[in-house]
């Protein structure tokens, strides 16, 4: 048999078998696990700082009894980390070819740099130091060869990052910004990448403003409704856990999308519901850093539904919803 | 789909990526994990993590094969983690009557000869002929050279071709332990 009556029967095959396959995930599905990834996230933050404490004790005793102390690293900043961990490759103009620079914000301070390295396969643990619990961060990351790199941050992620191929004709593109809320002192960055990918990465300080920007209303879709915390400075909380009110109803609408800013305590949790239905159609995590952000119902409202927020006791936020698809059937007063 | 609306992160686009792309993951990890509960997680966190991080995709041709990489790597990723899994269900019933029955026994022969493959090997057959990837994207996509998946996609028909001539052999157990 010749090798193209082989590939002809293999294309059949695999063809009748992919495409026969029952598909049962659903939008919802994607929802709901999107929101029980980032709810988790906060649940691996003690293991992993058990984990990272034990790991760490055995490579310090490792790492005295073979005399390895005193050894320069390569990082501006790393810490002892969890085994395995990199030694830290070296960097060389070969391993970063095609590593674009990362450009700062000048307005803010740098609380770590990373200057570019060659991962070895292991992971790279680092430590960023002068940051405080429920303080907001930007990670800004390039990295460029063949595979994906995990970045986890915090409690957050793994998320997975594709690195742009050394021998591409274009450039390696934009850092990868990422904004972080600081979940846990010491606060660690781990990075995993294949050997041979090479990466830079800086965090740097958010600036928090005093008081809650205004919202810049969007132009196409037709006003609904706009609720607000009452105040447009966050308040010490009671200590209570976050409270949960419907500031709002949408009507039936083939698009919706909500405007929210906060700024306060953590996060802030949107949900587009049905009334009287337990589940929201689409529920978002809003960081209260000051930042606009939009959340956008996309699967539409067959009927009308709730708008609910989520936040901490204290926390000042703004929340404006309007169409973005076919007008409204009706507008509730 | 576009790779604005993944920069904006709107949820809509959570359902357009599904729509656009969710079968073609589905089958491609599917034919590389052989789990239907395992190739659904895998479209999911595809997805999610395209939903986090696609936006930094530039060039918007190059989202599907960004998508397939992330979906064979963690494919890859489950297959390892479950490799010491005895799974006797996954031997095909090659048992029955008739031409339907032998046209069906040579399509098992086939994916049974498919599952035998080392599974970075399947992983290229997959994405060549399943996904019609050419050489070069399937390489980047698992990471290797262009000269390396010739090398391995041609050993794969060898095995094939050699499988469905006796299907046979190797032994049971070691189409268990594959």
């Amino acid at each position: 048999m010749h090798d193209t009556q082989v590939e002809d029967r293999l294309r059949r095959v695999l063809r009748t078998e992919g495409d026969d396959l029952p598909f049962t995930v659903t939008t919802a599905e994607l929802e709901r696990r999107l929101l029980a990834r980032r709810r988790a996230a906060s649940g691996r933050r003690v293991s992993l700082v058990a984990a990272a404490i034990a790991a760490v004790a055995v490579a310090g005793m490792v790492a005295v009894s073979n005399g390895w102390i005193g050894m320069p690293a390569v990082a501006t900043q790393p810490s002892p980390s969890p085994s395995p961990t990199s030694t830290a490759g070296p960097s060389s103009p070969a391993a970063v070819k095609g590593l674009v620079a990362i450009d700062r914000d000048p307005s803010e301070p740098t609380l770590l740099e990373v200057t570019p390295r060659l991962s070895d396969g292991t992971t790279d643990v680092f430590d960023v130091d002068g940051v405080e619990v429920e303080q907001f961060v930007t990670i800004k990351l390039a990295c460029v060869g063949h595979g994906v790199l995990d970045l986890t941050v915090g409690s957050q992620g793994p998320d997975v990052m594709p690195c742009q191929s050394e021998g591409a004709a274009e450039p390696a593109g934009d850092p990868s910004i990422q904004e972080s809320l600081v979940d846990s002192t010491p606060y660690r960055v781990m990075v995993r990448a294949p050997a041979g990918i090479a990466y830079t990465f800086v965090v740097e300080h958010v600036t928090v403003p005093d008081v809650l920007p205004g919202l810049d209303r969007m132009d196409p879709g037709d006003f609904v409704f706009e609720a607000t915390s009452g105040s447009d400075r966050p308040e010490p909380g009671t200590g209570g856990g976050p409270v949960t009110r419907v500031v709002g109803s949408m009507p039936a609408v083939l698009v919706g999308q909500v405007q929210v800013v906060c700024l306060g305590h953590g996060s802030l949790r949107l949900d587009v519901g049905r009334p009287g239905s337990p589940t929201a159609s689409v529920s978002s995590i809003v960081y209260c850093n000051g930042e606009q952000r939009i959340v956008s119902d996309g699967t539409g409202n067959p009927g009308p539904a709730e708008i609910l927020v989520t936040a901490a006791d204290g926390t000042a936020w703004h929340v404006i919803a309007t169409t973005a698809g076919d007008p409204p059937a009706t507008v509730p007063p | 789909m576009t790779v604005e609306a993944l920069r904006r992160r709107r949820p809509e686009t959570l359902g357009d990526l599904l729509s656009a792309y969710g079968r073609e993951l589905q089958a491609v990890a599917y034919l590389i994990v052989r789990d239907n509960a395992d190739a659904d997680d895998i479209v999911i966190e595809t997805l999610l993590t395209a939903f986090e991080r696609g936006g930094e995709i530039r060039d918007e041709r190059a989202l599907r094969a960004w998508l397939l990489r992330v979906a064979t790597n963690r494919a890859l990723g489950t297959r390892r983690r479950s490799s010491r899994v005895i799974r006797l269900d996954a031997t095909p019933d090659r048992a029955g009557p008739g031409d339907v029955a032998s046209e069906s026994t040579s399509r098992l022969d086939l994916l049974e000869g498919i599952d035998r493959l080392p599974i970075q090997m399947r992983a290229a057959v997959v994405l060549r002929y399943y996904a019609d990837l050419s050489v070069e994207e399937v390489a980047t996509t698992l990471g290797k050279s262009p000269n390396t998946i010739k090398a391995q996609l041609q050993t794969a028909l060898d095995r094939l071709r050699i499988h469905l001539a006796d299907p046979i052999s190797p032994s049971l157990s070691e189409v268990r332990h594959a």
